[in-house]
């Protein structure tokens, strides 16, 4: 019996519910010389600004226990370079692409989106809407639900794309984010981005990073972001993606019987390059153990 | 590059703090300066750790670790028999000029590492090697015997005199240098030392403030140098950013992607690093 892995919202059709998170995969250049990123459900690109951006001072990541802090302060290419220089290789590899894009004003977000509009290769836009890990001119639409409404319906008036919106766990109540973003147009919503989080070094008594703070993603914050997927898949009435320290199938399993519809790997592909790969195998193989003939049916017994 | 699951085939201890491991990763080829990401076994840390590749043989790969924090501790525990992935070889290694007839080489510490393949290089094309090692004390100079026994000009310089000079070994380069550069331009001739045909490269692997002490030696003399420099790396294949060296041209470059090997002059040695 070969399950069936498809799994799609409207228009946005998955050959399997496994993409790579944004800021973990670049623009999929390096790893296509380690496997076929054609297999992956979708690659989501490093999130994209309308002009470049260098990022944060060193140091910009910290491992903690059983995770990884960041501060890479949203370092992009540009629309423009992406346009021109990054999405050749994605179209030739073949891969679906769902590019994340955010703007420190919603007028950015809007001229950012416009740039892709009708790009070829494109299959969907991610909105980023979580604070930037920067000191300086970090504009913040996800922390209320006014915001993340606003954002999203400037972007869905000029955009034609499936829409998902990226939500931040900095919040009180995230479904109350994703019913908002909702109600503004969005398609789907993935969850949750990275959590707010710092080091200290006792030696210099200083933050270990440049930035101060950072985000927290990996094993740590999975059973955060379990339980917010979960949150929103019962009450939000919108397909969620799900997200949080997601090393192997059985983790990526458990976010689906929390109700998402498809799963994002991130950290993970730091540790092995191929965990994306192993995943989808993974959950095919559980299907076949489980005899359920198609991952639409896994859900949660109650 | 590969991802290999690669049994350990040896590991020895050289004092309390250094040992080498020997991984069976089943390839060979590599550029001097190259490295790999090596996954420490027990789930002790999360990431995987860069190390220098020293050698190859028969498919096995030998590493150099010095014992810093948690990962390089839980992975001395590690026996012969036990596994480990391998992630590489991985970044941009060493560019050997095709005209010298001999190199200039400066380590300080565990910095030794990428140098040392880049020495038998450089012995194989038949060019003489003068080798600059300084450490801070006689325990951290390591390969010393196969350096010795190498047939290379090797000068050691330790800051305690425990070993050869008593100094940092970037003080013997710049005495060495500032000769030479007399005698090209017919100042003064200096007794003895390697004639000045050898100055058209410097490659240099240790700590940043002898790399960024090196750049201004060579600068000074208008010698073009190549530094390997050590970053803190989450991904090593270039997709975290987490590695980046600010460039003089104000960009970021990856440690792991557009080096470890940098030409000095690109670097921003002023700029804060990891």
């Amino acid at each position: 019996m070969q399950p069936n892995l498809k799994v799609n919202i409207g228009k946005l059709e998955l050959k399997n519910p496994v993409m790579v998170a944004s800021g973990t995969f670049g623009y999929g250049e390096e790893f296509l010389e380690l496997y076929d990123i054609s297999k992956l459900g979708a690659v989501v690109t490093k999130g994209i600004s309308l002009k470049p951006r260098e990022g944060n001072p060193m140091p910009r990541m910290v491992e903690t226990p059983s995770g990884l802090i960041n501060a890479i302060g949203l370092a992009n290419v540009g629309v423009e370079a992406f346009l021109k220089e990054k999405m050749p290789a994605l179209r030739k590899a073949q891969a679906t692409v769902i590019v994340n894009i955010f703007g420190e004003s919603i007028e950015e977000y809007v001229a950012v989106a416009l740039k892709l509009e009708g790009a070829t290769g494109v299959s969907a836009l991610e909105l980023n809407i979580s604070c930037p890990n920067v000191s300086a001119g970090g504009a913040c639409f996800g922390t209320d639900a006014k915001s993340a409404e606003a954002v999203t319906q400037a972007v869905r008036r000029v955009s034609s794309f499936p829409l998902i919106v990226k939500l931040s766990p900095q919040v009180t109540s995230i479904v109350d984010i994703a019913k908002a973003v909702k109600a503004a147009g969005a398609d789907a919503v993935s969850l949750i981005n990275t959590i707010p989080a710092m080091a200290i070094d006792v030696k210099t008594r200083r933050p270990v990073l440049a930035n101060v703070t950072g985000g927290l993603s990996g094993p740590a914050i999975k059973p955060i972001a379990l339980k917010m997927v979960y949150d929103v898949s019962r009450s939000a009435d919108i397909p969620v993606i799900g997200m949080g320290g997601i090393m192997n199938a059985a983790d990526a399993i458990e976010f689906i019987l929390a109700g998402a519809f498809a799963v994002q790997v991130g950290t993970a592909n730091f540790i092995k390059p191929a965990a994306a790969l192993d995943i989808i195998s993974g959950i095919r193989s559980y299907l076949i153990d489980e005899k359920v003939d198609s991952i639409s049916r896994v859900k949660l017994f109650f | 590059m590969k991802d290999v699951h690669a049994t350990v085939a040896y590991k020895e201890f050289a004092g309390e703090k250094y040992f080498r491991l020997g991984l069976k990763v089943g390839w060979d080829e590599f550029a001097p300066g190259q490295f790999v990401m090596v996954q420490v076994p027990g789930g002790e840390v999360l990431l995987r750790r860069p190390f220098g590749i020293v050698k190859t043989e028969g498919g096995v790969l030998e590493v150099c670790v010095k014992i810093v924090g948690k990962g390089t501790r839980a992975l001395s525990q590690i026996s012969p028999g036990q596994s480990a992935q391998v992630l590489g070889p991985l970044g941009r290694g060493f560019t050997i000029p095709k005209d010298a007839k001999t190199a200039v080489l400066i380590a300080g510490g565990y910095g030794i590492a990428p140098l040392l393949p880049l020495a038998h290089k450089f012995k194989d094309e038949n060019k003489k090697i003068v080798f600059y090692y300084g450490a801070k004390k006689s325990p951290d100079l390591l390969y010393i015997n196969e350096l010795k026994t190498m047939g290379i000009d090797l000068r050691i310089a330790t800051e305690d005199g425990s070993a050869g000079e008593k100094g940092l070994v970037t003080d013997s380069l710049r005495n060495v240098i500032a000769n030479e550069v007399k005698q090209s331009h017919g100042i003064a001739t200096a007794p003895s030392g390697p004639r000045n045909d050898y100055i058209k490269s410097i490659f240099a692997c240790g700590p940043e403030g002898m790399l960024k002490e090196v750049a201004r030696i060579a600068s000074e003399a208008k010698i073009p140098a190549q530094v390997s420099l050590e970053r803190y790396m989450a991904c090593g294949v270039g997709v975290c950013l987490g590695c980046v060296v600010k460039s003089r041209d104000g960009s970021y470059v990856r440690a792991c992607r557009e080096g470890p090997v940098f030409d000095a002059e690109d670097v921003e040695w002023n700029a804060e690093k990891t």
